[in-house]
Protein backbone atom coordinates (compact mmCIF):
# COMPACT_ATOMS: atom_id res chain seq x y z
CA UNK A 1 0.00 0.00 0.00
CA UNK A 2 1.56 3.10 -1.41
CA UNK A 3 2.54 5.83 1.61
CA UNK A 4 1.24 8.74 -0.16
CA UNK A 5 -2.08 9.87 -1.55
CA UNK A 6 -1.83 11.30 -5.39
CA UNK A 7 -4.41 14.22 -5.25
CA UNK A 8 -5.23 15.41 -8.77
CA UNK A 9 -7.29 18.57 -8.11
CA UNK A 10 -9.01 20.86 -10.70
CA UNK A 11 -7.12 24.67 -11.17
CA UNK A 12 -8.78 26.06 -14.05
CA UNK A 13 -10.93 29.27 -15.61
CA UNK A 14 -12.95 29.39 -18.48
CA UNK A 15 -15.46 32.45 -19.24
CA UNK A 16 -18.91 31.44 -17.57
CA UNK A 17 -20.42 33.23 -20.99
CA UNK A 18 -18.41 30.28 -23.11
CA UNK A 19 -19.50 27.60 -21.15
CA UNK A 20 -23.02 28.51 -21.04
CA UNK A 21 -23.56 29.65 -24.59
CA UNK A 22 -20.94 27.09 -26.40
CA UNK A 23 -22.27 23.27 -25.68
CA UNK A 24 -18.62 22.90 -27.40
CA UNK A 25 -17.17 19.51 -26.12
CA UNK A 26 -13.80 20.74 -27.11
CA UNK A 27 -14.36 23.07 -24.22
CA UNK A 28 -14.89 20.63 -21.94
CA UNK A 29 -11.14 19.85 -20.50
CA UNK A 30 -9.49 20.18 -17.03
CA UNK A 31 -6.50 21.62 -15.72
CA UNK A 32 -5.15 20.14 -12.76
CA UNK A 33 -2.50 20.93 -10.00
CA UNK A 34 -1.08 17.91 -8.48
CA UNK A 35 0.10 16.74 -4.89
CA UNK A 36 1.12 14.19 -2.80
CA UNK A 37 -0.11 13.83 0.18
CA UNK A 38 1.19 11.30 3.41
CA UNK A 39 -1.60 8.63 3.27
CA UNK A 40 -1.42 8.57 7.47
CA UNK A 41 -2.59 12.39 7.17
CA UNK A 42 -5.13 11.83 4.96
CA UNK A 43 -8.92 12.31 6.51
CA UNK A 44 -10.44 12.04 2.93
CA UNK A 45 -10.62 13.25 -0.49
CA UNK A 46 -14.29 13.68 -1.36
CA UNK A 47 -15.37 13.20 -4.92
CA UNK A 48 -18.88 13.32 -6.20
CA UNK A 49 -20.36 11.02 -8.24
CA UNK A 50 -21.60 13.31 -11.16
CA UNK A 51 -24.32 11.99 -13.77
CA UNK A 52 -24.31 11.80 -16.95
CA UNK A 53 -24.84 15.16 -18.88
CA UNK A 54 -27.76 15.91 -21.13
CA UNK A 55 -27.21 15.25 -24.73
CA UNK A 56 -30.33 18.27 -25.93
CA UNK A 57 -30.42 20.83 -23.65
CA UNK A 58 -32.73 22.58 -25.70
CA UNK A 59 -35.42 19.50 -25.65
CA UNK A 60 -34.76 19.16 -22.16
CA UNK A 61 -35.96 23.00 -21.62
CA UNK A 62 -39.33 22.18 -23.60
CA UNK A 63 -39.96 19.41 -21.66
CA UNK A 64 -39.54 20.55 -18.31
CA UNK A 65 -42.05 23.43 -18.92
CA UNK A 66 -44.53 21.75 -20.36
CA UNK A 67 -44.02 18.84 -17.38
CA UNK A 68 -43.48 20.90 -14.16
CA UNK A 69 -42.41 19.64 -11.20
CA UNK A 70 -45.39 21.55 -9.03
CA UNK A 71 -48.17 24.33 -10.21
CA UNK A 72 -49.23 24.94 -14.14
CA UNK A 73 -47.63 24.10 -17.30
CA UNK A 74 -46.03 27.42 -18.81
CA UNK A 75 -48.34 27.13 -21.95
CA UNK A 76 -51.10 27.07 -19.23
CA UNK A 77 -49.42 30.10 -17.19
CA UNK A 78 -49.06 31.87 -20.82
CA UNK A 79 -52.92 31.14 -21.46
CA UNK A 80 -55.45 33.96 -21.46
CA UNK A 81 -51.93 36.20 -19.72
CA UNK A 82 -50.93 39.28 -21.29
CA UNK A 83 -47.45 39.77 -20.55
CA UNK A 84 -45.01 37.73 -19.65
CA UNK A 85 -41.00 38.66 -18.13
CA UNK A 86 -38.44 35.96 -18.30
CA UNK A 87 -35.79 36.75 -15.82
CA UNK A 88 -31.91 35.14 -16.83
CA UNK A 89 -28.75 35.66 -14.96
CA UNK A 90 -25.91 37.32 -16.04
CA UNK A 91 -22.48 37.01 -17.75
CA UNK A 92 -20.82 35.89 -13.94
CA UNK A 93 -23.19 32.69 -14.30
CA UNK A 94 -22.80 29.86 -16.78
CA UNK A 95 -26.41 29.14 -17.29
CA UNK A 96 -26.37 28.29 -21.14
CA UNK A 97 -29.63 30.74 -21.77
CA UNK A 98 -29.01 30.90 -25.37
CA UNK A 99 -30.11 27.14 -25.03
CA UNK A 100 -32.92 27.56 -22.81
CA UNK A 101 -34.68 30.10 -24.14
CA UNK A 102 -35.72 28.91 -27.68
CA UNK A 103 -38.38 26.85 -26.19
CA UNK A 104 -39.70 29.71 -23.75
CA UNK A 105 -39.70 31.65 -26.88
CA UNK A 106 -41.82 29.09 -28.71
CA UNK A 107 -44.44 28.59 -25.89
CA UNK A 108 -44.51 32.55 -25.92
CA UNK A 109 -45.15 32.60 -30.02
CA UNK A 110 -47.39 29.88 -29.26
CA UNK A 111 -49.33 31.14 -26.67
CA UNK A 112 -49.75 34.58 -28.81
CA UNK A 113 -48.44 36.77 -26.05
CA UNK A 114 -47.74 39.55 -27.63
CA UNK A 115 -46.19 41.62 -24.71
CA UNK A 116 -42.91 39.49 -23.80
CA UNK A 117 -39.46 41.08 -22.23
CA UNK A 118 -36.64 39.40 -21.54
CA UNK A 119 -34.45 40.94 -18.16
CA UNK A 120 -31.45 40.25 -16.90
CA UNK A 121 -30.96 40.01 -13.43
CA UNK A 122 -27.78 41.73 -12.94
CA UNK A 123 -28.54 42.95 -9.96
CA UNK A 124 -25.76 45.77 -8.84
CA UNK A 125 -23.18 44.42 -10.95
CA UNK A 126 -22.40 46.09 -14.12
CA UNK A 127 -24.87 45.25 -17.32
CA UNK A 128 -24.04 43.08 -19.91
CA UNK A 129 -22.01 44.46 -22.69
CA UNK A 130 -23.33 44.13 -26.63
CA UNK A 131 -20.82 41.18 -27.20
CA UNK A 132 -22.05 39.23 -23.89
CA UNK A 133 -25.66 40.01 -24.51
CA UNK A 134 -24.94 38.23 -27.76
CA UNK A 135 -23.05 35.23 -26.49
CA UNK A 136 -25.28 35.03 -23.23
CA UNK A 137 -28.78 35.03 -25.61
CA UNK A 138 -27.25 33.82 -29.01
CA UNK A 139 -27.63 35.73 -32.05
CA UNK A 140 -30.69 33.52 -33.13
CA UNK A 141 -32.34 34.19 -30.22
CA UNK A 142 -31.87 38.01 -30.67
CA UNK A 143 -33.10 37.57 -34.01
CA UNK A 144 -35.90 36.10 -33.31
CA UNK A 145 -36.73 38.06 -30.32
CA UNK A 146 -36.34 41.32 -32.41
CA UNK A 147 -38.93 39.73 -34.83
CA UNK A 148 -41.35 38.96 -32.08
CA UNK A 149 -40.55 42.76 -30.45
CA UNK A 150 -39.20 41.48 -27.46
CA UNK A 151 -36.63 43.61 -26.06
CA UNK A 152 -34.17 42.68 -23.79
CA UNK A 153 -33.88 44.90 -20.44
CA UNK A 154 -31.36 44.71 -17.43
CA UNK A 155 -31.19 45.54 -13.83
CA UNK A 156 -30.34 49.47 -13.36
CA UNK A 157 -30.06 49.92 -9.87
CA UNK A 158 -28.95 53.75 -10.20
CA UNK A 159 -32.18 54.72 -11.90
CA UNK A 160 -35.03 54.94 -8.97
CA UNK A 161 -37.81 55.55 -11.55
CA UNK A 162 -37.42 52.28 -12.95
CA UNK A 163 -38.88 50.71 -10.19
CA UNK A 164 -42.19 49.59 -8.78
CA UNK A 165 -42.75 49.78 -4.58
CA UNK A 166 -44.14 46.22 -3.93
CA UNK A 167 -44.19 46.58 0.32
CA UNK A 168 -42.21 45.20 3.13
CA UNK A 169 -41.02 41.37 3.78
CA UNK A 170 -41.66 40.12 7.34
CA UNK A 171 -38.09 40.34 8.36
CA UNK A 172 -38.54 43.94 7.08
CA UNK A 173 -37.14 44.31 3.36
CA UNK A 174 -38.46 47.31 1.47
CA UNK A 175 -38.77 45.83 -2.09
CA UNK A 176 -38.94 47.80 -4.80
CA UNK A 177 -39.12 45.62 -8.09
CA UNK A 178 -38.10 46.34 -11.99
CA UNK A 179 -41.06 47.50 -13.76
CA UNK A 180 -40.60 45.49 -16.11
CA UNK A 181 -40.86 42.30 -14.49
CA UNK A 182 -43.38 44.03 -11.91
CA UNK A 183 -46.03 45.10 -14.68
CA UNK A 184 -46.07 41.82 -16.25
CA UNK A 185 -48.82 39.01 -15.80
CA UNK A 186 -46.58 36.24 -15.69
CA UNK A 187 -42.68 36.09 -14.07
CA UNK A 188 -40.74 33.12 -14.75
CA UNK A 189 -37.16 32.87 -13.61
CA UNK A 190 -34.20 30.88 -15.38
CA UNK A 191 -30.50 30.35 -13.92
CA UNK A 192 -28.18 27.93 -12.36
CA UNK A 193 -29.30 25.49 -9.11
CA UNK A 194 -26.74 25.09 -6.68
CA UNK A 195 -25.71 25.73 -2.88
CA UNK A 196 -23.90 28.24 -1.50
CA UNK A 197 -22.74 30.07 1.59
CA UNK A 198 -26.16 32.21 0.98
CA UNK A 199 -28.30 29.05 1.60
CA UNK A 200 -28.78 28.46 -2.61
CA UNK A 201 -28.48 30.62 -5.62
CA UNK A 202 -30.71 30.10 -8.38
CA UNK A 203 -34.79 30.17 -8.14
CA UNK A 204 -36.07 33.75 -6.38
CA UNK A 205 -32.42 34.75 -6.06
CA UNK A 206 -32.92 36.05 -9.75
CA UNK A 207 -35.55 38.38 -8.27
CA UNK A 208 -33.62 39.60 -5.23
CA UNK A 209 -30.90 40.62 -5.91
CA UNK A 210 -31.62 39.88 -9.64
CA UNK A 211 -34.16 42.61 -10.79
CA UNK A 212 -34.44 45.14 -7.40
CA UNK A 213 -33.31 48.36 -6.39
CA UNK A 214 -30.27 49.52 -4.78
CA UNK A 215 -32.03 49.52 -1.53
CA UNK A 216 -33.67 46.46 -1.77
CA UNK A 217 -30.52 44.91 -2.49
CA UNK A 218 -28.84 46.28 0.23
CA UNK A 219 -31.92 45.97 2.95
CA UNK A 220 -31.42 42.53 2.41
CA UNK A 221 -28.14 41.72 2.30
CA UNK A 222 -26.96 44.32 4.95
CA UNK A 223 -29.29 42.24 7.50
CA UNK A 224 -28.92 38.87 6.86
CA UNK A 225 -25.50 37.83 5.21
CA UNK A 226 -23.77 37.79 8.21
CA UNK A 227 -25.87 36.12 9.92
CA UNK A 228 -24.87 32.98 11.38
CA UNK A 229 -27.82 30.86 10.14
CA UNK A 230 -26.88 32.35 6.72
CA UNK A 231 -24.45 29.68 5.75
CA UNK A 232 -24.30 26.70 2.91
CA UNK A 233 -27.06 24.38 2.22
CA UNK A 234 -29.40 26.85 4.85
CA UNK A 235 -32.43 27.39 2.30
CA UNK A 236 -34.02 27.82 5.72
CA UNK A 237 -31.41 30.28 6.90
CA UNK A 238 -32.76 34.52 6.99
CA UNK A 239 -30.94 35.15 3.96
CA UNK A 240 -32.55 32.63 1.51
CA UNK A 241 -35.84 32.49 3.26
CA UNK A 242 -36.52 36.33 2.71
CA UNK A 243 -35.18 36.40 -0.75
CA UNK A 244 -37.76 33.64 -1.53
CA UNK A 245 -40.42 35.50 0.01
CA UNK A 246 -39.66 38.59 -1.51
CA UNK A 247 -39.92 36.33 -5.07
CA UNK A 248 -43.35 35.05 -3.80
CA UNK A 249 -44.41 39.07 -2.77
CA UNK A 250 -43.12 39.94 -6.50
CA UNK A 251 -45.45 37.29 -7.91
CA UNK A 252 -42.46 35.22 -9.57
CA UNK A 253 -45.23 32.65 -10.98
CA UNK A 254 -42.51 30.25 -11.50
CA UNK A 255 -38.53 29.00 -11.93
CA UNK A 256 -36.53 27.46 -14.48
CA UNK A 257 -33.64 25.68 -13.05
CA UNK A 258 -30.61 24.31 -14.48
CA UNK A 259 -27.82 22.16 -12.63
CA UNK A 260 -24.19 21.97 -14.16
CA UNK A 261 -21.61 19.68 -13.45
CA UNK A 262 -18.34 20.60 -12.55
CA UNK A 263 -17.37 21.01 -16.33
CA UNK A 264 -20.32 23.15 -16.72
CA UNK A 265 -22.23 20.51 -19.18
CA UNK A 266 -26.28 20.61 -18.08
CA UNK A 267 -27.11 17.54 -16.03
CA UNK A 268 -30.51 18.54 -15.29
CA UNK A 269 -33.70 21.21 -16.29
CA UNK A 270 -36.03 21.55 -13.81
CA UNK A 271 -39.59 24.35 -14.17
CA UNK A 272 -42.35 24.63 -11.86
CA UNK A 273 -44.00 27.05 -8.94
CA UNK A 274 -41.55 28.72 -6.84
CA UNK A 275 -40.40 27.81 -4.76
CA UNK A 276 -41.53 24.37 -4.56
CA UNK A 277 -39.66 23.54 -8.34
CA UNK A 278 -36.19 25.40 -6.91
CA UNK A 279 -36.10 23.69 -3.68
CA UNK A 280 -36.31 20.64 -5.41
CA UNK A 281 -33.69 21.49 -7.86
CA UNK A 282 -31.48 21.76 -4.93
CA UNK A 283 -32.24 18.72 -3.53
CA UNK A 284 -30.97 17.42 -6.32
CA UNK A 285 -28.09 19.01 -6.53
CA UNK A 286 -27.69 18.03 -2.74
CA UNK A 287 -27.63 14.17 -3.39
CA UNK A 288 -24.95 14.90 -6.25
CA UNK A 289 -22.76 17.22 -4.28
CA UNK A 290 -23.47 16.80 -0.28
CA UNK A 291 -21.07 14.84 1.14
CA UNK A 292 -21.16 12.59 4.66
CA UNK A 293 -19.45 15.09 6.91
CA UNK A 294 -16.33 13.21 8.04
CA UNK A 295 -15.81 15.17 10.51
CA UNK A 296 -18.54 12.89 12.90
CA UNK A 297 -15.67 10.00 12.95
CA UNK A 298 -12.29 12.20 12.78
CA UNK A 299 -12.64 15.26 13.69
CA UNK A 300 -12.21 18.35 12.25
CA UNK A 301 -9.49 18.77 9.56
CA UNK A 302 -6.14 20.91 10.45
CA UNK A 303 -5.83 21.56 6.43
CA UNK A 304 -8.28 21.49 3.66
CA UNK A 305 -6.97 21.52 -0.18
CA UNK A 306 -9.54 23.20 -2.31
CA UNK A 307 -9.73 23.13 -6.18
CA UNK A 308 -11.45 25.43 -8.55
CA UNK A 309 -13.64 23.96 -11.68
CA UNK A 310 -13.91 25.85 -14.60
CA UNK A 311 -17.94 27.41 -14.64
CA UNK A 312 -16.87 29.29 -10.94
CA UNK A 313 -15.64 31.53 -13.45
CA UNK A 314 -11.93 33.74 -14.02
CA UNK A 315 -12.22 36.42 -10.65
CA UNK A 316 -11.72 34.61 -6.70
CA UNK A 317 -14.45 36.83 -5.63
CA UNK A 318 -16.86 34.04 -7.59
CA UNK A 319 -14.16 30.90 -7.19
CA UNK A 320 -13.53 31.21 -3.66
CA UNK A 321 -16.94 30.73 -2.14
CA UNK A 322 -16.21 27.17 -1.17
CA UNK A 323 -13.70 28.58 1.54
CA UNK A 324 -17.70 29.08 3.21
CA UNK A 325 -18.32 25.31 2.41
CA UNK A 326 -14.78 24.20 3.66
CA UNK A 327 -14.81 25.95 6.61
CA UNK A 328 -17.48 23.63 8.23
CA UNK A 329 -15.04 20.84 7.94
CA UNK A 330 -11.87 22.84 9.10
CA UNK A 331 -11.26 23.25 12.92
CA UNK A 332 -10.69 26.54 14.46
CA UNK A 333 -6.90 27.76 13.60
CA UNK A 334 -7.12 25.68 10.82
CA UNK A 335 -5.61 26.53 6.97
CA UNK A 336 -7.50 26.07 3.94
CA UNK A 337 -5.25 26.01 1.26
CA UNK A 338 -7.50 27.22 -1.85
CA UNK A 339 -5.64 26.67 -5.53
CA UNK A 340 -7.28 28.84 -7.74
CA UNK A 341 -5.87 30.27 -10.79
CA UNK A 342 -8.21 33.42 -10.90
CA UNK A 343 -6.72 35.02 -14.20
CA UNK A 344 -8.80 37.83 -14.05
CA UNK A 345 -11.61 39.16 -16.59
CA UNK A 346 -11.68 41.14 -19.93
CA UNK A 347 -14.67 43.46 -20.06
CA UNK A 348 -16.40 46.46 -22.04
CA UNK A 349 -15.08 48.86 -19.38
CA UNK A 350 -11.47 47.02 -19.18
CA UNK A 351 -9.24 44.65 -17.71
CA UNK A 352 -9.97 43.52 -14.38
CA UNK A 353 -7.54 41.63 -12.12
CA UNK A 354 -8.51 37.74 -10.44
CA UNK A 355 -8.56 39.28 -6.98
CA UNK A 356 -10.59 42.35 -8.16
CA UNK A 357 -13.16 43.04 -5.55
CA UNK A 358 -11.23 40.82 -2.84
CA UNK A 359 -9.58 44.79 -2.65
CA UNK A 360 -12.50 46.03 -0.41
CA UNK A 361 -11.28 43.97 2.73
CA UNK A 362 -7.78 45.81 2.59
CA UNK A 363 -8.55 48.43 4.79
CA UNK A 364 -9.93 45.65 7.50
CA UNK A 365 -6.98 43.28 6.87
CA UNK A 366 -5.28 41.86 8.95
CA UNK A 367 -8.60 39.58 9.34
CA UNK A 368 -8.67 39.89 13.38
CA UNK A 369 -11.93 39.66 15.35
CA UNK A 370 -11.20 43.17 16.40
CA UNK A 371 -11.26 44.65 12.60
CA UNK A 372 -14.61 42.00 11.88
CA UNK A 373 -16.06 44.78 14.31
CA UNK A 374 -14.89 47.77 12.45
CA UNK A 375 -16.16 45.48 9.29
CA UNK A 376 -19.94 44.87 10.70
CA UNK A 377 -19.84 48.49 12.10
CA UNK A 378 -19.33 49.63 8.39
CA UNK A 379 -21.48 47.55 7.43
CA UNK A 380 -25.02 48.63 8.98
CA UNK A 381 -23.65 52.26 8.69
CA UNK A 382 -23.58 51.46 4.94
CA UNK A 383 -19.87 52.27 4.58
CA UNK A 384 -19.45 48.83 3.10
CA UNK A 385 -21.75 48.06 -0.03
CA UNK A 386 -22.89 44.51 0.32
CA UNK A 387 -23.54 43.79 -3.02
CA UNK A 388 -19.91 43.14 -3.27
CA UNK A 389 -19.83 42.56 0.41
CA UNK A 390 -21.68 39.84 0.17
CA UNK A 391 -18.86 37.81 -1.05
CA UNK A 392 -15.59 39.11 0.61
CA UNK A 393 -17.10 39.59 4.05
CA UNK A 394 -17.77 35.92 4.33
CA UNK A 395 -14.66 34.80 3.29
CA UNK A 396 -12.75 37.78 5.75
CA UNK A 397 -14.77 36.49 8.57
CA UNK A 398 -12.99 32.56 8.03
CA UNK A 399 -10.06 34.62 7.96
CA UNK A 400 -10.86 35.81 11.08
CA UNK A 401 -10.22 32.20 12.52
CA UNK A 402 -8.69 30.85 9.81
CA UNK A 403 -5.13 30.54 7.78
CA UNK A 404 -6.24 31.07 3.89
CA UNK A 405 -3.60 30.59 1.97
CA UNK A 406 -4.46 30.77 -2.22
CA UNK A 407 -2.45 28.70 -4.63
CA UNK A 408 -2.63 31.02 -7.99
CA UNK A 409 -1.34 32.48 -10.91
CA UNK A 410 2.09 34.67 -10.82
CA UNK A 411 0.68 37.69 -12.11
CA UNK A 412 -1.98 37.79 -8.62
CA UNK A 413 0.86 37.60 -6.37
CA UNK A 414 1.43 41.35 -5.78
CA UNK A 415 -1.93 42.39 -5.53
CA UNK A 416 -2.54 39.52 -2.89
CA UNK A 417 0.65 41.00 -0.83
CA UNK A 418 -0.85 44.34 -1.28
CA UNK A 419 -4.46 43.59 -0.05
CA UNK A 420 -2.52 41.26 2.71
CA UNK A 421 -3.17 37.81 1.42
CA UNK A 422 -1.21 34.65 1.57
CA UNK A 423 -0.27 33.68 -2.05
CA UNK A 424 2.17 31.57 -3.65
CA UNK A 425 1.98 29.42 -7.00
CA UNK A 426 3.27 26.50 -5.47
CA UNK A 427 0.74 24.36 -3.95
CA UNK A 428 3.62 21.69 -2.49
CA UNK A 429 5.17 24.76 -0.58
CA UNK A 430 1.34 26.22 0.62
CA UNK A 431 0.65 22.55 1.98
CA UNK A 432 4.99 21.89 3.77
CA UNK A 433 4.13 25.38 5.11
CA UNK A 434 0.37 23.91 6.70
CA UNK A 435 2.20 20.92 7.84
CA UNK A 436 4.84 22.96 9.29
CA UNK A 437 1.93 24.82 11.21
CA UNK A 438 0.41 21.99 11.88
CA UNK A 439 2.79 19.17 13.09
CA UNK A 440 3.07 15.64 11.51
CA UNK A 441 0.09 14.38 12.43
CA UNK A 442 -2.48 16.87 10.79
CA UNK A 443 -5.42 15.94 9.65
CA UNK A 444 -6.04 16.49 5.86
CA UNK A 445 -9.08 17.02 3.91
CA UNK A 446 -9.01 16.97 -0.09
CA UNK A 447 -12.23 18.98 -1.21
CA UNK A 448 -11.53 19.14 -4.90
CA UNK A 449 -14.70 21.26 -6.02
CA UNK A 450 -15.07 22.60 -2.61
CA UNK A 451 -17.39 25.84 -4.22
CA UNK A 452 -20.30 22.92 -4.67
CA UNK A 453 -19.47 20.78 -2.09
CA UNK A 454 -20.91 20.67 0.99
CA UNK A 455 -20.99 18.68 3.87
CA UNK A 456 -24.78 17.18 4.63
CA UNK A 457 -25.31 17.78 7.85
CA UNK A 458 -25.36 21.41 6.99
CA UNK A 459 -28.27 21.59 4.90
CA UNK A 460 -31.68 23.21 6.14
CA UNK A 461 -34.53 23.10 3.52
CA UNK A 462 -37.00 23.96 5.49
CA UNK A 463 -38.11 27.69 5.80
CA UNK A 464 -39.46 29.14 8.68
CA UNK A 465 -43.15 28.92 9.06
CA UNK A 466 -43.70 32.20 7.14
CA UNK A 467 -47.71 31.75 7.38
CA UNK A 468 -47.84 32.54 11.12
CA UNK A 469 -47.55 36.21 10.80
CA UNK A 470 -50.20 36.10 8.36
CA UNK A 471 -52.62 33.65 10.70
CA UNK A 472 -52.17 36.58 13.57
CA UNK A 473 -53.27 39.60 11.17
CA UNK A 474 -56.22 37.19 10.31
CA UNK B 1 -0.64 70.59 -17.94
CA UNK B 2 -3.56 68.27 -18.41
CA UNK B 3 -4.10 66.44 -21.22
CA UNK B 4 -7.80 66.48 -23.64
CA UNK B 5 -8.95 63.22 -21.66
CA UNK B 6 -8.07 64.67 -17.98
CA UNK B 7 -9.73 68.15 -19.12
CA UNK B 8 -13.23 65.84 -20.19
CA UNK B 9 -13.40 64.57 -16.92
CA UNK B 10 -15.96 66.44 -14.64
CA UNK B 11 -17.84 65.68 -11.76
CA UNK B 12 -20.78 65.15 -13.86
CA UNK B 13 -18.76 62.23 -16.06
CA UNK B 14 -20.18 58.89 -15.43
CA UNK B 15 -17.88 55.97 -14.04
CA UNK B 16 -17.95 54.02 -16.82
CA UNK B 17 -17.05 56.55 -18.99
CA UNK B 18 -13.65 57.32 -17.40
CA UNK B 19 -12.86 53.75 -16.88
CA UNK B 20 -13.29 53.60 -20.95
CA UNK B 21 -10.78 56.65 -21.04
CA UNK B 22 -8.27 54.91 -19.63
CA UNK B 23 -7.96 51.39 -20.94
CA UNK B 24 -4.90 50.72 -19.85
CA UNK B 25 -6.26 50.34 -16.22
CA UNK B 26 -5.16 53.43 -14.70
CA UNK B 27 -8.36 54.51 -14.02
CA UNK B 28 -9.56 51.36 -12.41
CA UNK B 29 -6.41 51.53 -10.29
CA UNK B 30 -6.84 54.71 -9.18
CA UNK B 31 -10.81 53.55 -8.39
CA UNK B 32 -9.28 50.34 -6.05
CA UNK B 33 -6.78 52.69 -3.95
CA UNK B 34 -10.23 55.22 -3.22
CA UNK B 35 -11.30 51.37 -2.30
CA UNK B 36 -14.37 51.76 -4.57
CA UNK B 37 -16.37 48.79 -6.13
CA UNK B 38 -17.08 51.36 -8.54
CA UNK B 39 -15.76 49.64 -11.70
CA UNK B 40 -17.95 46.58 -11.46
CA UNK B 41 -21.24 48.29 -10.04
CA UNK B 42 -24.26 48.40 -11.80
CA UNK B 43 -24.07 52.03 -10.85
CA UNK B 44 -21.43 52.89 -13.55
CA UNK B 45 -23.03 53.38 -16.51
CA UNK B 46 -24.99 56.11 -14.57
CA UNK B 47 -22.95 57.16 -11.34
CA UNK B 48 -21.06 60.48 -12.06
CA UNK B 49 -17.59 60.95 -10.30
CA UNK B 50 -18.89 63.44 -8.06
CA UNK B 51 -21.93 61.47 -6.86
CA UNK B 52 -19.89 58.31 -6.40
CA UNK B 53 -17.69 60.42 -4.17
CA UNK B 54 -20.18 61.55 -2.30
CA UNK B 55 -21.55 58.00 -1.55
CA UNK B 56 -18.39 56.74 -0.73
CA UNK B 57 -17.98 59.85 1.72
CA UNK B 58 -14.61 61.38 -0.13
CA UNK B 59 -14.21 65.00 -1.08
CA UNK B 60 -16.05 65.33 -4.64
CA UNK B 61 -13.21 67.81 -5.28
CA UNK B 62 -10.01 65.65 -3.84
CA UNK B 63 -11.53 63.10 -6.08
CA UNK B 64 -11.50 65.41 -9.23
CA UNK B 65 -8.43 66.50 -8.75
CA UNK B 66 -7.17 62.76 -8.51
CA UNK B 67 -8.49 61.76 -11.34
CA UNK B 68 -7.76 64.65 -13.66
CA UNK B 69 -4.33 63.90 -12.81
CA UNK B 70 -4.42 60.76 -14.57
CA UNK B 71 -3.09 61.75 -17.40
CA UNK B 72 0.31 63.46 -15.29
CA UNK B 73 3.39 61.97 -16.27
CA UNK B 74 3.60 60.33 -13.21
CA UNK B 75 -0.27 60.28 -12.48
CA UNK B 76 -1.86 61.60 -9.15
CA UNK B 77 0.71 62.05 -6.41
CA UNK B 78 0.19 59.61 -3.15
CA UNK B 79 -0.52 63.15 -1.59
CA UNK B 80 -3.26 63.45 -4.09
CA UNK B 81 -4.57 60.09 -3.40
CA UNK B 82 -4.71 60.32 -0.02
CA UNK B 83 -6.56 63.14 -0.11
CA UNK B 84 -9.34 61.99 -2.19
CA UNK B 85 -9.45 58.64 -0.50
CA UNK B 86 -10.08 60.38 3.10
CA UNK B 87 -13.42 59.45 4.48
CA UNK B 88 -15.12 62.33 5.89
CA UNK B 89 -17.55 61.03 8.12
CA UNK B 90 -16.43 60.72 11.80
CA UNK B 91 -16.73 57.14 13.55
CA UNK B 92 -17.20 56.27 16.99
CA UNK B 93 -17.14 52.75 17.80
CA UNK B 94 -20.60 51.72 19.89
Amino acid sequence: MSDTHHAVIPFESLDPLTIGAAGNEDLVYRETIEIDIPAANLMADIRPDEPDPIDDTMAAAAAALESPHSGPRFSDLLAGAGSVAVIIDNQFRPTPASRLLPAILDAIETAGVGDARIVCANGKVFPMSESDIVQKIGEENLARMERMGVPFMQNDPGNPDMYTYIGISSRGTPVWLHNAVASADVKISVGQAQSNHWGAGGGGKLILPGVVSDATIESNHAAFVTSPQTHYGAVAGPMRSDIDEVATMCGLSGTMNVILDTYGRVIDVLFGAHPDAHRESITRFNAIYAYDNPVADHGPADIAICGVFAPTDHLFFHTGWGAMSTDLVVREGGTMIYCSPSPGVHTDLGDFPGLALMDLMQPYMPATKENYERVLHDIHHRTIEMWSGCIWVPIYEVMTRKHLTMVTLEENLAMAAEIGFDATTSLDDAFAAAMERHGPDAKVIVLPYARYQLPKNAIRMEAEDMAALEQIRL
Amino acid sequence: MSSRSSQRIRGKTPIAEILRMYPDGRAYQLMRQLHWACALCGFSPREPLAMAAKKHKNSPLAVLEAFRALDLPDGPSDEMIARAAVRHRKYAMP
